[in-house]
């Protein structure tokens, strides 16, 4: 596929990854304007380094990896600079929309929000594994190339990851009934295509 | 093993990392120790728990607002670039032989806008002009579907000029034209900001930020200071608008803008009625904003008849 300068390509590719892409983006920063501005930056990153990938097949995790290093980049800057407090207007715009985002009739739950609270706990590289195996049900084999580090790697982050939300997390479950998976309501199975297999973590 | 394992290497053991002896060990530990199956068990509710949380869908208008952002992209890049290599870009590039496909296409077009994917953006009804770089790119609507129900189509027709002789200070060619200059009040300061007017009659929701995203980059990509110039009289102005004096141009930029940079006011319409558009920069946190002002819109009074946040504007 040649998307090099030429938006129309690049446009179709987007819109043919863009759930995969917008969950990745949601389920790392949590918010919806943020995860917005992250996804239309690594789009716009993508779309100038089009000609930096090769071949189809690598093309979903390419763009994955890019949308997941956006995300972090946010991330990691979020947690470097206090919050600027704008135009009283624009404040409340802004809440507006991050609040109907949220809790929306599809959207978290309490309960949900404090999973979200408890992962921003974590160093983003363990975060950032967490959500693509246990959040999308991403192969450890895609997530690592999509991350692009070992399968091992991402299995010792994963690890980690839920040792460490482990006392934070299990307050939050009545008698281990929590947890019906409907996560794949709009973008269809969260599996890179033609990477099945490989060790799932699960 | 008579100690209990850590919970790092309980989730570690049910990862497989750990090397056979250890998790042999583990294994024989499990199998007497209700504490560490527990911890198992709650591991890998842990997971269940992630996989559990449900997410906002993709917000309706973030397709549109990135389709933009990326054909903007395409055309800043054409104006940067120097001819030989825009020529490499499957960009239609006034001035250079059309690409044989495309030689017999009814006019120029920006690819990106063309798809059906982004049909919503077709409603823009804008053309977008490069001529700072010497090169020229349009929207041929005419052809589409949506661009007869886009209220103000016609008068975004780009004229076929004479091709731009490349020279950094071609004039911008088309449909923005250049309203009072005004000033407002910006941190205490009096600053000056030249209107426009790109004809645009923008439209409610998503196309009102696609449509001032467009505006912007024309006006920007136009050569703003050449036309400046090149106003024998910037006060003598009589565009349609000019029932809405400087002054209350004046007072109103000041009331919306509230403090913030202004980045373009056009003198245009809303949804057909006389209207400031005015666009004010990122601020702290807060992204730019687009503003639909009313006719009755002045210092006292704003009048807001449409507010968009705006994607990260191209620099």
């Amino acid at each position: 596929m040649h998307v090099e300068g030429d938006p129309e390509a690049f446009g179709k590719l987007f819109e043919r990854h863009r759930d995969r892409l917008w969950a990745v983006a949601i389920r790392t920063l949590g918010d919806p304007e943020e995860a917005a501005d992250a996804l239309q930056d690594a789009m716009i990153s993508a779309f100038r380094r089009a000609d930096s990938f090769r071949g189809d097949s690598a093309v979903t995790t390419w763009l994955h990896r890019i949308v997941v290093n956006a995300a972090l980049d946010r991330m990691r800057r979020r947690s470097a600079r206090p919050t600027v407090s704008g135009d009283d207007e624009e404040m409340l715009d802004s809440l507006a929309t991050g609040r109907s985002g949220v809790s929306d009739p599809s959207g978290a739950t309490d309960t949900q929000l404090d999973v979200m609270a408890a992962l921003r706990h974590l160093v983003p590289d363990q975060q950032a594994a967490l959500v693509l195996v246990d959040m999308l049900g991403y192969s450890v084999a895609d997530a690592a190339e999509v991350l692009g580090v070992s399968e091992g790697t991402v299995k010792s982050r994963a690890a980690r990851g839920r040792a460490r939300l482990l006392p934070r997390l299990s307050h939050l479950r009545p008698a281990g009934t929590t947890g019906q998976d409907q996560r794949n309501r709009s973008a269809g199975p969260h599996v890179l295509p033609a990477q099945e297999g490989g060790d799932d973590a699960r | 093993m008579s100690r209990h394992a850590s919970t790092d290497t309980l989730a570690s053991y049910a990862e497989g990392l750990l090397k056979p002896r250890r998790a042999a060990k583990v294994a024989s530990h499990l199998a007497g120790c209700a504490q560490c199956s527990g911890q198992i068990q709650e591991l890998h509710q842990v997971s269940v728990q992630l996989a559990s949380v449900q997410f906002s869908q993709m917000p309706a208008d973030l397709s549109a607002r990135i389709q933009v952002a990326i054909a903007s992209e395409a055309t800043a890049r054409v104006t940067t670039e120097s001819a030989g290599e825009a020529s490499r870009r499957d960009l239609p590039v006034r001035g250079r032989p059309a690409h044989g496909r495309r030689a017999g296409s009814r006019g120029w077009r920006i690819p990106g806008f063309s798809s059906p994917l982004v049909g919503s953006l077709a409603a823009v009804g804008a053309a977008v002009i490069v001529a700072g770089g010497g090169y020229e790119i349009a929207t041929n609507l005419s052809s589409s579907p949506a661009g007869s129900t886009a209220g103000s189509s016609a008068e975004h027709h780009v004229p076929a000029a004479s091709p731009v002789t490349g020279s950094a200070n071609a004039p911008a060619t088309g449909t923005v034209r250049y309203g009072p200059d005004i000033t407002y009040q910006h941190g205490g300061r009096s600053e000056t900001i030249h209107t426009v007017e790109t004809g645009t009659n923008f439209q409610g929701g998503a196309t009102f930020r696609a449509q001032a995203v467009t505006a912007l980059s024309r006006v920007r990509q136009s050569n703003f200071a050449y036309a400046k110039n090149a106003m024998t009289s910037p006060f003598a102005y009589s565009g349609p608008n000019n029932t809405a004096d400087a002054a209350q141009i004046r007072g109103c930029v000041s009331k919306v803008a509230a403090g913030r940079d202004v980045l373009l006011v056009d003198l245009a319409r809303f949804q057909g009625q006389q209207a400031t558009i005015v666009i004010v920069a990122s601020h702290g946190s807060a992204p730019a904003m687009a503003y639909a002002a009313g006719a009755s819109c002045s210092g006292s009074n704003a009048d807001i008849l449409a507010t968009q946040n705006l994607p990260r504007l191209p620099a």
